[in-house]
């Protein structure tokens, strides 16, 4: 069949006549991020469109099925001479381990120093330097490999950071890029003040580039035995006292005002012992969570629980606390061979999946498994590497320090730009 | 104008821009939402339904997909998204796809809108901008200046 040449239909449309929409439509369809950027240089029009946060959120809509997870651990591995190299396992992702292990080499030359992260948040990792006496700390992302260096903090006990955008899902449950036209992050850092227990605040804002003066925490009992965890650009933490009752703290670095002592726990579950294991923060689904694991005397099992707390008056510590899940060990089940004979009362608490509502991760003997909080199915998503538990004997203890949840953006924001 | 067939199947009678005439069982023009709330609306009984923004040649297009899609059900999937592919391609040589995306708007059929962005993104995917004004004759209106500056804050990506 011969083939007509197409221009002789009249009045046939080009691509940018179509409407705006639905040019949008067909942008955001194209393959990858970087295609897109690509795009940018067409002309003017496809540069304005691609620019535009709808643009972005469609992209976001569409490529959703490669936004996943990457849970990631760290540590200092071997080298031939005895020396310590750094070493990142981005579980779930390879590619990004060897990025990541470039954009490090580039950056700080390959010394025998370490990297620590700190702190997680959305596609963004808190990174501590250490570089014999003079520690740096880097804002680092690892999906542009970029490296951000901040001022010294004033004290550097616990450090964790926040920043936008932030992935989330709406309630609809479709994913979406909250405030995409800004690339910001604060630092917390709390610290030793002199005069034993007594704590100080201070926090960093990407946009004046400084360290805010330190302010002393107003309840000398403030300090975290949980992770922490940022919401709604706020802090949140645990605090234990010496009585064993918890508190949520929250710390709002915007304020003037130092961290503020929520209610406590809900009814009758105050009394659960100590350390970090025991009870885990996350934000899920634009909602604050809670997770614990507890000895159920009635059933003789141990159960996962997990909460929804709603903050309803920050000004006077109101919170409620909402029951979802309640999951006794027993009822988990695995179709993977390596867990059918752990018990399960073994499970610790590691972190919730930032993306994925009904997702958390927990420790099973040095497995780290993901736990589907609907069909309470285990499943494995890594062994802890071998070389951090020979490097670090007290990793077998508490692998949760080292276990940090990052979004894996489709669409990825630099922290220049 | 309603017709009805042996089988009982309720016929409407749509119209093009350049007033050619295609009769469709209402089960075939009801997978475009909009044909769907005019005849629940009841503009259908006189006369056939105008569509001022479709001409013939597209409409013709839009049917075929239509006509396959109400006759097929979810089991067949696979074989539907064969035909999908197949069809994008022959349409391509007839229609304009623009053309075809525009009458798929307006008609608000969200598979063939799906189909037809997806095709043109495709097209988009690999090339480069040079590439892709050629294919759809877009002129480059960036000055040297500008491009370079839209390179510079693309630079971090392509490292």
């Amino acid at each position: 069949m011969m083939k007509k040449p197409k221009t002789i239909y009249p009045g046939r449309l080009m691509i940018n006549d179509l409407p705006d929409v639905l040019l949008t439509e067909i942008l955001a369809r194209v393959d990858s991020h970087k295609c897109a950027l690509t795009c940018k240089l067409v002309c003017k029009q496809w540069y304005s469109l691609i620019s535009c946060s709808d643009f972005v959120s469609r992209f976001i809509t569409l490529h959703e099925d490669h936004h996943s997870l990457i849970v990631l651990s760290m540590g200092a591995r071997e080298g031939i001479h005895g020396h310590l190299y750094w070493c990142m396992t981005f579980i779930g992702s390879q590619d990004l381990e060897s990025a990541w292990t470039h954009s490090t080499s580039k950056t700080f030359g390959k010394k025998s120093e370490c990297i620590y992260i700190k702190s997680s948040n959305n596609d963004l990792l808190l990174c501590e330097f250490e570089n014999g006496m003079h520690n740096a700390w880097y804002v680092h992302n690892p999906f542009t490999t970029e490296w951000f260096p901040l001022p010294s903090p004033p004290s550097r006990l616990v450090m964790a950071i926040t920043c936008d955008p932030s992935y989330v899902r709406d309630t609809q449950g479709r994913l979406c890029l909250q405030n995409s036209g800004r690339r910001r992050f604060k630092v917390l850092c709390i610290g030793h003040v002199r005069g034993w227990p007594r704590k100080e605040v201070a926090y960093y804002c990407s946009e004046s580039n400084r360290w805010s003066e330190p302010v002393r925490l107003v309840n000398p009992f403030s300090l975290p035995s949980t992770n922490f965890v940022a919401y709604q650009g706020k802090f949140y933490w645990v605090a234990e006292t010496p009585v064993y009752s918890h508190h949520i703290i929250v710390y709002d670095p915007t304020g003037a005002g130092s961290e503020k002592r929520l209610c406590d726990f809900p009814a009758g579950e105050k009394c659960w012992g100590t350390g970090s294991r025991l009870a885990r923060l996350g934000v899920c689904q634009g909602s604050l969570r809670m997770m614990r694991t507890f000895w159920m005397e009635e059933l003789q099992v141990l159960t996962l629980c997990v909460w929804e707390i709603l903050i309803e008056d920050e000004e006077h510590g109101k919170i409620s606390w909402r029951l979802k899940h309640s999951i006794p060990s027993d009822q988990m089940s695995s179709q993977d061979s390596s867990l059918q004979s752990i018990p399960k009362s073994k499970i610790k608490l590691l972190e919730f999946d930032p993306v994925n509502v009904g997702i958390v991760y927990l420790d099973l003997c040095d497995c780290i498994v993901s736990c589907n909080l609907t069909t309470r199915n285990l499943q494995v998503v890594s062994e802890v590497p071998s070389h951090l538990i020979s490097r670090y004997p007290y990793i077998k203890r508490d692998v949760s320090n080292m276990i940090f949840p990052l979004a894996h953006p489709c669409w990825r924001v630099p922290l220049f730009s | 104008m309603s017709i009805t067939t042996e089988n009982n199947e309720k016929m409407i009678t749509l119209m093009s821009s350049d007033g050619e005439e295609f009769v469709v069982e209402e089960a075939v023009a009801a997978q475009s939402q909009t044909i769907k709330h005019l005849i629940e609306d009841g503009c259908s009984t006189e006369g056939s339904i105008p569509l001022p923004n479709v001409t013939g040649r597209v409409l013709s297009e839009v049917i075929q997909y239509c006509k396959k899609h109400s006759s097929s059900d979810d089991k067949e999937e696979k074989e539907l998204e064969a035909w999908d592919a197949e069809f994008v391609k022959a349409a391509d040589d007839h229609v304009a796809l623009t053309d075809l995306m525009m009458a798929a708007n307006f008609l608000d059929i969200k598979g063939l809108l799906d189909l037809v962005a997806q095709t043109l993104a495709n097209m988009i995917t690999g090339k480069s901008p040079e590439e892709v004004r050629r294919m759809w004759n877009i002129k480059n209106d960036f000055t040297p200046e500008e491009a370079e500056k839209v390179r510079k804050e693309n630079q971090w990506a392509f490292e």
